[in-house]
Protein backbone atom coordinates (compact mmCIF):
# COMPACT_ATOMS: atom_id res chain seq x y z
CA UNK A 1 0.00 0.00 0.00
CA UNK A 2 2.91 2.24 1.09
CA UNK A 3 4.31 1.82 -2.62
CA UNK A 4 1.02 2.49 -4.01
CA UNK A 5 0.82 5.79 -2.23
CA UNK A 6 4.45 6.88 -3.26
CA UNK A 7 3.68 6.26 -7.24
CA UNK A 8 0.51 7.89 -6.96
CA UNK A 9 2.44 10.84 -5.16
CA UNK A 10 5.04 10.52 -7.76
CA UNK A 11 2.35 10.53 -10.38
CA UNK A 12 0.54 13.90 -8.61
CA UNK A 13 3.87 15.62 -8.81
CA UNK A 14 4.59 15.03 -12.16
CA UNK A 15 1.39 16.08 -13.10
CA UNK A 16 1.29 19.37 -11.00
CA UNK A 17 4.82 19.86 -13.14
CA UNK A 18 3.47 19.52 -16.54
CA UNK A 19 1.43 22.46 -15.76
CA UNK A 20 3.28 25.25 -17.37
CA UNK A 21 2.20 28.08 -20.36
CA UNK A 22 5.14 28.46 -22.29
CA UNK A 23 4.21 32.41 -22.91
CA UNK A 24 3.16 33.51 -25.99
CA UNK A 25 2.24 30.01 -28.59
CA UNK A 26 -0.31 32.41 -30.77
CA UNK A 27 -0.58 35.96 -31.54
CA UNK A 28 -1.32 37.51 -28.14
CA UNK A 29 -4.41 39.43 -26.81
CA UNK A 30 -4.85 42.08 -24.51
CA UNK A 31 -8.23 42.60 -22.48
CA UNK A 32 -9.95 46.00 -22.02
CA UNK A 33 -12.65 46.09 -20.38
CA UNK A 34 -15.09 48.70 -18.15
CA UNK A 35 -14.70 48.90 -14.34
CA UNK A 36 -18.59 49.58 -13.79
CA UNK A 37 -19.42 46.94 -16.43
CA UNK A 38 -21.30 49.20 -18.32
CA UNK A 39 -20.91 48.48 -22.35
CA UNK A 40 -18.96 50.79 -24.51
CA UNK A 41 -21.08 51.01 -27.15
CA UNK A 42 -18.20 50.25 -29.51
CA UNK A 43 -19.22 49.85 -33.25
CA UNK A 44 -16.23 48.93 -34.60
CA UNK A 45 -12.26 48.24 -33.63
CA UNK A 46 -9.12 48.99 -36.22
CA UNK A 47 -5.65 48.63 -34.81
CA UNK A 48 -2.92 50.51 -37.15
CA UNK A 49 -0.59 48.08 -38.84
CA UNK A 50 -3.07 45.48 -39.39
CA UNK A 51 -3.18 42.90 -42.47
CA UNK A 52 -6.92 42.24 -41.84
CA UNK A 53 -9.80 43.54 -40.16
CA UNK A 54 -10.47 42.92 -36.16
CA UNK A 55 -13.43 40.53 -35.98
CA UNK A 56 -15.43 40.54 -32.63
CA UNK A 57 -16.15 37.04 -31.19
CA UNK A 58 -19.19 38.83 -29.91
CA UNK A 59 -20.81 42.28 -30.90
CA UNK A 60 -18.39 44.63 -29.91
CA UNK A 61 -21.53 47.24 -29.20
CA UNK A 62 -22.59 44.73 -26.10
CA UNK A 63 -19.70 44.02 -25.24
CA UNK A 64 -17.83 45.20 -21.69
CA UNK A 65 -14.74 43.46 -22.07
CA UNK A 66 -12.68 43.19 -25.61
CA UNK A 67 -10.00 40.77 -26.57
CA UNK A 68 -7.86 42.83 -28.89
CA UNK A 69 -4.73 41.16 -30.83
CA UNK A 70 -1.14 42.91 -30.50
CA UNK A 71 1.08 43.40 -32.86
CA UNK A 72 4.68 41.53 -32.09
CA UNK A 73 6.50 43.35 -34.63
CA UNK A 74 6.15 47.18 -32.98
CA UNK A 75 6.57 47.93 -28.87
CA UNK A 76 2.80 49.54 -29.22
CA UNK A 77 -0.02 48.90 -30.52
CA UNK A 78 -2.67 51.82 -31.53
CA UNK A 79 -6.84 50.85 -31.24
CA UNK A 80 -9.18 52.83 -32.66
CA UNK A 81 -12.70 52.34 -31.22
CA UNK A 82 -15.57 53.55 -32.54
CA UNK A 83 -18.65 54.27 -31.26
CA UNK A 84 -21.91 55.67 -32.44
CA UNK A 85 -21.45 59.31 -31.72
CA UNK A 86 -17.26 59.50 -30.70
CA UNK A 87 -14.06 57.76 -31.65
CA UNK A 88 -11.61 57.30 -29.07
CA UNK A 89 -8.10 55.94 -29.06
CA UNK A 90 -5.79 53.46 -27.43
CA UNK A 91 -2.32 52.71 -27.35
CA UNK A 92 -0.41 50.40 -25.16
CA UNK A 93 3.31 50.40 -24.88
CA UNK A 94 5.47 46.74 -23.57
CA UNK A 95 8.22 45.42 -23.94
CA UNK A 96 9.08 42.05 -25.82
CA UNK A 97 11.11 39.76 -23.17
CA UNK A 98 13.04 36.52 -24.32
CA UNK A 99 14.50 34.06 -22.01
CA UNK A 100 15.02 30.66 -20.92
CA UNK A 101 12.04 30.14 -18.12
CA UNK A 102 12.72 26.71 -17.55
CA UNK A 103 14.13 23.32 -18.84
CA UNK A 104 9.86 22.29 -20.21
CA UNK A 105 9.75 25.18 -21.88
CA UNK A 106 12.79 26.75 -23.42
CA UNK A 107 13.20 30.09 -24.51
CA UNK A 108 10.11 31.97 -24.19
CA UNK A 109 8.65 35.23 -25.25
CA UNK A 110 6.78 37.45 -22.76
CA UNK A 111 5.50 41.03 -22.76
CA UNK A 112 6.21 42.90 -19.89
CA UNK A 113 5.73 46.68 -19.21
CA UNK A 114 8.39 49.36 -20.91
CA UNK A 115 11.43 50.33 -19.07
CA UNK A 116 10.73 53.58 -19.85
CA UNK A 117 8.45 56.14 -20.98
CA UNK A 118 4.66 55.92 -20.73
CA UNK A 119 2.57 52.83 -20.72
CA UNK A 120 -0.63 53.78 -22.10
CA UNK A 121 -1.78 56.55 -24.29
CA UNK A 122 -5.90 57.37 -24.85
CA UNK A 123 -8.30 59.47 -25.47
CA UNK A 124 -10.81 58.01 -22.85
CA UNK A 125 -10.90 60.23 -19.63
CA UNK A 126 -9.29 57.45 -16.80
CA UNK A 127 -7.69 53.78 -17.65
CA UNK A 128 -5.37 51.81 -16.06
CA UNK A 129 -3.08 49.10 -17.27
CA UNK A 130 -1.99 46.23 -15.74
CA UNK A 131 1.03 43.58 -16.84
CA UNK A 132 0.64 40.49 -16.35
CA UNK A 133 2.64 37.69 -17.26
CA UNK A 134 1.69 35.42 -20.45
CA UNK A 135 3.55 32.53 -19.26
CA UNK A 136 1.63 31.11 -16.26
CA UNK A 137 3.20 28.04 -14.34
CA UNK A 138 1.17 26.43 -11.53
CA UNK A 139 2.85 26.27 -8.12
CA UNK A 140 0.77 23.39 -6.45
CA UNK A 141 -2.54 23.23 -5.51
CA UNK A 142 -2.85 26.31 -4.70
CA UNK A 143 -2.69 27.68 -8.01
CA UNK A 144 0.03 29.98 -9.95
CA UNK A 145 1.30 33.33 -11.10
CA UNK A 146 0.31 34.71 -14.80
CA UNK A 147 -1.42 33.85 -17.54
CA UNK A 148 -3.55 36.88 -18.14
CA UNK A 149 -1.57 38.79 -20.42
CA UNK A 150 -2.37 43.04 -20.49
CA UNK A 151 -5.26 43.88 -19.33
CA UNK A 152 -6.25 47.36 -19.66
CA UNK A 153 -9.48 48.84 -17.32
CA UNK A 154 -11.23 51.65 -18.50
CA UNK A 155 -12.67 53.54 -15.00
CA UNK A 156 -13.83 56.89 -17.33
CA UNK A 157 -15.43 56.43 -20.83
CA UNK B 1 29.13 18.37 -41.73
CA UNK B 2 32.06 18.16 -38.98
CA UNK B 3 29.98 15.82 -37.16
CA UNK B 4 29.23 13.43 -39.87
CA UNK B 5 33.02 13.20 -40.41
CA UNK B 6 33.63 12.17 -37.34
CA UNK B 7 31.07 9.43 -37.06
CA UNK B 8 31.88 8.44 -40.74
CA UNK B 9 35.60 8.51 -39.24
CA UNK B 10 34.62 6.16 -36.41
CA UNK B 11 32.26 3.60 -38.48
CA UNK B 12 35.52 3.48 -40.71
CA UNK B 13 37.33 2.73 -38.31
CA UNK B 14 34.98 -0.32 -36.84
CA UNK B 15 34.51 -1.31 -40.23
CA UNK B 16 38.77 -1.50 -40.23
CA UNK B 17 38.45 -3.44 -37.08
CA UNK B 18 35.95 -5.74 -38.21
CA UNK B 19 38.30 -6.69 -41.25
CA UNK B 20 41.01 -7.06 -39.23
CA UNK B 21 39.40 -9.55 -37.16
CA UNK B 22 36.59 -11.29 -39.40
CA UNK B 23 36.31 -14.08 -37.21
CA UNK B 24 33.95 -11.45 -34.65
CA UNK B 25 32.36 -9.40 -37.21
CA UNK B 26 29.44 -11.42 -38.01
CA UNK B 27 27.69 -8.54 -39.94
CA UNK B 28 27.92 -5.18 -41.14
CA UNK B 29 24.90 -3.01 -42.21
CA UNK B 30 23.21 0.32 -42.67
CA UNK B 31 19.50 1.58 -40.80
CA UNK B 32 17.68 3.45 -44.24
CA UNK B 33 14.48 3.49 -42.32
CA UNK B 34 14.47 6.26 -40.00
CA UNK B 35 14.30 8.49 -43.07
CA UNK B 36 10.88 7.32 -44.43
CA UNK B 37 8.29 8.19 -41.66
CA UNK B 38 9.84 11.53 -41.27
CA UNK B 39 9.22 12.33 -45.01
CA UNK B 40 5.56 12.03 -44.10
CA UNK B 41 5.45 14.29 -40.70
CA UNK B 42 5.40 17.31 -42.86
CA UNK B 43 2.09 18.13 -41.75
CA UNK B 44 3.73 17.78 -37.88
CA UNK B 45 6.34 20.28 -38.49
CA UNK B 46 8.87 17.97 -39.74
CA UNK B 47 11.23 19.11 -42.25
CA UNK B 48 14.92 18.38 -43.82
CA UNK B 49 14.76 14.82 -42.19
CA UNK B 50 18.62 13.14 -42.95
CA UNK B 51 19.79 10.21 -41.18
CA UNK B 52 22.51 8.15 -41.76
CA UNK B 53 22.87 5.21 -39.37
CA UNK B 54 25.59 2.34 -39.64
CA UNK B 55 25.84 -0.93 -37.59
CA UNK B 56 27.67 -3.83 -36.98
CA UNK B 57 27.69 -6.91 -35.28
CA UNK B 58 30.25 -8.84 -33.36
CA UNK B 59 30.54 -12.38 -31.95
CA UNK B 60 30.69 -12.71 -28.04
CA UNK B 61 32.62 -15.53 -26.61
CA UNK B 62 29.34 -17.67 -26.39
CA UNK B 63 26.98 -18.86 -29.56
CA UNK B 64 24.29 -16.69 -31.01
CA UNK B 65 25.41 -13.56 -28.55
CA UNK B 66 26.53 -10.83 -30.10
CA UNK B 67 27.91 -7.44 -29.34
CA UNK B 68 25.83 -4.52 -31.00
CA UNK B 69 27.66 -1.10 -32.41
CA UNK B 70 26.54 1.29 -33.93
CA UNK B 71 26.83 5.02 -35.21
CA UNK B 72 24.72 7.83 -36.46
CA UNK B 73 24.35 10.82 -37.98
CA UNK B 74 21.08 13.28 -37.22
CA UNK B 75 20.02 16.91 -38.73
CA UNK B 76 16.18 17.38 -38.91
CA UNK B 77 14.14 20.33 -38.24
CA UNK B 78 10.56 20.40 -36.47
CA UNK B 79 8.30 23.48 -35.82
CA UNK B 80 7.00 23.23 -32.70
CA UNK B 81 4.32 24.55 -30.02
CA UNK B 82 3.56 26.60 -32.07
CA UNK B 83 5.99 29.04 -31.42
CA UNK B 84 9.62 27.50 -32.22
CA UNK B 85 11.75 26.56 -35.04
CA UNK B 86 14.35 23.95 -34.33
CA UNK B 87 17.15 22.80 -36.41
CA UNK B 88 18.62 19.39 -34.45
CA UNK B 89 22.11 17.95 -36.13
CA UNK B 90 23.92 15.40 -33.87
CA UNK B 91 25.37 11.96 -33.54
CA UNK B 92 25.68 9.13 -31.30
CA UNK B 93 27.33 5.86 -30.45
CA UNK B 94 25.83 3.19 -29.11
CA UNK B 95 27.11 -0.21 -27.78
CA UNK B 96 24.81 -3.02 -26.63
CA UNK B 97 24.57 -7.12 -26.43
CA UNK B 98 22.15 -8.39 -28.70
CA UNK B 99 20.79 -12.67 -28.15
CA UNK B 100 19.95 -14.48 -30.92
CA UNK B 101 17.41 -17.39 -30.88
CA UNK B 102 19.19 -19.11 -33.92
CA UNK B 103 20.59 -18.79 -36.98
CA UNK B 104 17.15 -19.84 -39.15
CA UNK B 105 15.73 -18.19 -42.04
CA UNK B 106 13.88 -16.11 -39.96
CA UNK B 107 15.65 -15.19 -36.57
CA UNK B 108 14.01 -13.68 -33.21
CA UNK B 109 16.42 -11.57 -31.10
CA UNK B 110 16.64 -9.36 -28.08
CA UNK B 111 18.75 -7.15 -26.35
CA UNK B 112 19.89 -4.26 -24.92
CA UNK B 113 22.16 -0.87 -25.59
CA UNK B 114 23.46 2.35 -23.89
CA UNK B 115 24.09 5.71 -26.43
CA UNK B 116 25.68 8.55 -25.80
CA UNK B 117 24.55 11.40 -27.96
CA UNK B 118 26.22 15.06 -28.56
CA UNK B 119 23.82 17.28 -30.50
CA UNK B 120 23.92 21.06 -31.60
CA UNK B 121 20.29 23.40 -31.81
CA UNK B 122 19.51 26.23 -33.56
CA UNK B 123 16.15 27.71 -33.33
CA UNK B 124 14.10 30.85 -33.67
CA UNK B 125 10.90 32.35 -32.57
CA UNK B 126 8.14 32.32 -35.15
CA UNK B 127 4.80 33.12 -33.90
CA UNK B 128 2.32 32.49 -36.50
CA UNK B 129 -0.33 36.05 -36.87
CA UNK B 130 -3.57 36.05 -37.38
CA UNK B 131 -4.71 40.14 -37.29
CA UNK B 132 -0.86 41.25 -37.83
CA UNK B 133 2.33 39.87 -39.49
CA UNK B 134 3.64 36.71 -38.54
CA UNK B 135 6.62 37.34 -36.02
CA UNK B 136 10.09 36.16 -35.54
CA UNK B 137 13.45 36.26 -33.46
CA UNK B 138 16.58 34.60 -33.32
CA UNK B 139 17.19 32.43 -30.24
CA UNK B 140 20.77 31.30 -29.04
CA UNK B 141 22.55 28.33 -30.50
CA UNK B 142 23.41 25.46 -27.73
CA UNK B 143 24.45 22.30 -27.78
CA UNK B 144 25.39 19.47 -24.78
CA UNK B 145 24.93 15.75 -24.60
CA UNK B 146 22.40 12.80 -24.00
CA UNK B 147 22.53 9.64 -22.72
CA UNK B 148 19.91 6.75 -23.61
CA UNK B 149 19.77 3.18 -22.70
CA UNK B 150 16.75 0.79 -24.96
CA UNK B 151 15.80 -2.43 -25.27
CA UNK B 152 14.98 -3.76 -28.47
CA UNK B 153 13.85 -7.12 -29.87
CA UNK B 154 13.65 -7.71 -33.55
CA UNK B 155 13.04 -10.69 -36.26
CA UNK B 156 15.52 -10.69 -39.16
CA UNK B 157 14.90 -12.19 -42.41
CA UNK B 158 17.04 -13.40 -45.27
CA UNK B 159 16.73 -11.38 -48.10
CA UNK B 160 19.94 -12.77 -50.75
CA UNK B 161 22.56 -14.98 -49.38
CA UNK B 162 24.70 -13.25 -47.16
CA UNK B 163 21.75 -10.13 -47.28
CA UNK B 164 19.26 -9.74 -44.29
CA UNK B 165 16.86 -7.10 -43.40
CA UNK B 166 16.13 -6.67 -39.86
CA UNK B 167 12.76 -5.28 -38.39
CA UNK B 168 13.34 -3.74 -34.77
CA UNK B 169 11.22 -2.72 -32.33
CA UNK B 170 13.06 -0.54 -29.82
CA UNK B 171 11.90 1.42 -26.40
CA UNK B 172 14.53 3.78 -24.72
CA UNK B 173 14.61 6.26 -21.66
CA UNK B 174 17.01 8.90 -21.80
CA UNK B 175 18.03 12.28 -20.96
CA UNK B 176 19.57 15.37 -22.89
CA UNK B 177 19.79 17.75 -19.54
CA UNK B 178 23.75 18.61 -20.61
CA UNK B 179 23.27 21.79 -22.56
CA UNK B 180 20.56 20.98 -24.77
CA UNK B 181 17.78 19.89 -23.08
CA UNK B 182 15.24 21.58 -24.93
CA UNK B 183 15.47 19.90 -28.56
CA UNK B 184 13.08 17.79 -29.73
CA UNK B 185 15.01 14.71 -30.86
CA UNK B 186 17.71 13.49 -28.92
CA UNK B 187 20.20 11.35 -31.56
CA UNK B 188 20.18 7.84 -31.12
CA UNK B 189 17.37 7.72 -29.10
CA UNK B 190 14.50 9.45 -30.74
CA UNK B 191 11.59 12.04 -30.72
CA UNK B 192 11.17 13.57 -27.45
CA UNK B 193 7.14 12.44 -26.69
CA UNK B 194 7.01 15.06 -23.99
CA UNK B 195 9.23 18.34 -22.94
CA UNK B 196 10.86 17.06 -19.77
CA UNK B 197 14.33 16.04 -18.90
CA UNK B 198 14.03 12.32 -18.88
CA UNK B 199 12.23 11.23 -21.87
CA UNK B 200 10.80 8.24 -23.34
CA UNK B 201 10.85 7.31 -26.41
CA UNK B 202 10.99 4.36 -28.94
CA UNK B 203 10.02 3.10 -32.66
CA UNK B 204 10.63 1.00 -35.15
CA UNK B 205 13.42 0.60 -37.72
CA UNK B 206 14.66 -2.13 -40.58
CA UNK B 207 18.28 -2.44 -40.72
CA UNK B 208 20.20 -3.95 -44.03
CA UNK B 209 22.98 -6.01 -42.79
CA UNK B 210 25.56 -7.91 -45.18
CA UNK B 211 26.30 -10.76 -43.10
CA UNK B 212 30.26 -11.65 -43.19
CA UNK B 213 30.64 -14.63 -41.16
CA UNK B 214 28.05 -17.32 -40.16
Amino acid sequence: MKRFYLVFMLWGSMSLYGCETCGVTSEPTLTVATTNGTPMNTTKVRAIGTTKEIVAQTAFSASTVLTLPINLNANSTTYILEQPTRQDTLTVFYKKRIYNVSTKCGYILDLIEPDSGPQIKSTFKAVDIRYDRYYNKVTGLSGGLGGEGIIILIKDL
Amino acid sequence: MKKLLCVLFIASTVASYGQSDSSRVKAIGIDFFKNIPFLFLRSEGYRRPLFLDGVVLLRAQRPFRYYHLSAGYADVSNYREQRIWQNVQGGYLKFGKEFNKSLSLTNFFWGYAGAISWLQVQSKLAIKGNIFEDYTAPLPDYSGMGISAELFLGADFRVAKRLRARLLWRSAAGTSNVGAPNAFYLPGAGIRIWNEPFILTGGITLQCVYVLAK
